[in-house]
């Protein structure tokens, strides 16, 4: 092989190494916009909350912070003389908690899944 | 009554009636009490014009199903949550606190228990809604109406049996906290 040839060969060797990088980064750049795209579309329809609503899984602590909007975290004592002052605090703490829970008017309403509200006929109208 | 009447149960009972016989009277009791379980069951039957929208409108009930499968995913989630913070993080160690000093309550203990066991039926009674409800978005609401409407009511009643236990965790909620102002006299 002439030296010109052999040249060649090497230019040619070094632009297929040269796609290879840049296919592999591409296909990294793709693979994470579309992993974040799904996680976006999975968490914001909702999808996330069936699964985590299997058993043994329960919310992110902050996640329940930044519902309940708690200033910080807040644990009972175990220990420790209890007067009137602590269990004052107790209770005012507790009703965060409380409150938390009430914001969430008719949990499960019954009409959500009426006749009504799924547009069919009741059988009483017939 | 909530009852379907099925041609292949009426032939039973017709057959009955002609047979009457002696030796076979034992299997003919079986088989009315069997007729008349079934119709005890819950079993509905749909009108015509409930069967013609839920054919028509099979999409639009499913994405409505499956809107307040979410939802009620997400409550579910926090509620469970909460009910897990005031257990962990109030009544249990205020109970512990208060065997510390001497002050145990049977009623604050009792209300600790019931909330504990009430919160696993939660949880349970949550399973079983939402495996129903799945398997209620699941089925062909086009192809086998009436089918799909028997399940809808089995839902609800399984719905109606979460807005209990959602009830009762409130109630043990309000009784903890009398029981602990009630603490205030004993200090």
């Amino acid at each position: 092989m002439t030296e010109v040839g052999r040249k060649t060969e090497k230019k040619k060797m070094t632009h297929g190494g040269r796609n290879l990088v840049i296919l592999g980064v591409a296909a990294t750049v793709i693979a994470v916009v579309t992993t974040g795209a799904s996680l976006v579309i999975y968490h914001n329809s909702g999808d996330i909350y069936l699964d985590r609503s299997r058993p043994g899984y329960l919310p992110d602590e902050e996640e329940i912070e930044e519902e309940g909007e708690k200033e910080e975290e807040y644990v009972f004592e175990k220990t420790g003389k209890l007067t009137m002052n602590v269990i004052e605090e107790y209770l005012e703490k507790l009703q965060v908690e409380v409150r938390a829970v009430d914001e969430y008017e008719k949990p499960f309403d019954e009409s959500a899944l009426s006749d009504e509200r799924l547009g069919i006929p009741s059988s009483e109208t017939e | 009554m909530n009852c379907v009447i099925k041609p292949l149960d009426v032939l039973i009972l017709i057959y009955d009636i002609i047979i009457n016989m002696r030796k076979k009277r034992l299997i003919s009791y079986c088989i009315i009490l069997m007729f008349f379980c079934q119709c005890s069951t819950g079993v509905m039957a749909i009108t015509e014009a409930q069967s013609e929208a839920i054919v028509e409108h099979c999409a639009t009930i499913k994405d409505d199903l499956k809107k307040v499968q979410k939802e009620d995913a997400r409550v579910r989630v926090y509620l469970g949550g909460y009910y897990e913070t005031i257990l962990s993080k109030f009544i249990t160690p205020l109970n512990v606190r208060l065997v510390e000093n001497n002050l145990s309550s049977a009623g604050l203990v009792e209300n600790q228990n019931d909330f504990a066991a009430s919160r696993t039926i939660f949880a349970n009674d949550f399973i079983n809604y939402q495996q129903g409800l799945e398997e209620l978005v699941g089925m062909d609401c086009k192809e086998k109406p009436e089918e799909f409407y028997n399940k809808l009511v089995t839902v609800r009643q399984k719905r109606k049996t979460m807005v209990q236990d959602v009830l009762k965790m409130r109630s043990l909620i309000s009784e903890h906290v009398k029981l602990v102002e009630g603490l205030k006299g004993k200090l």
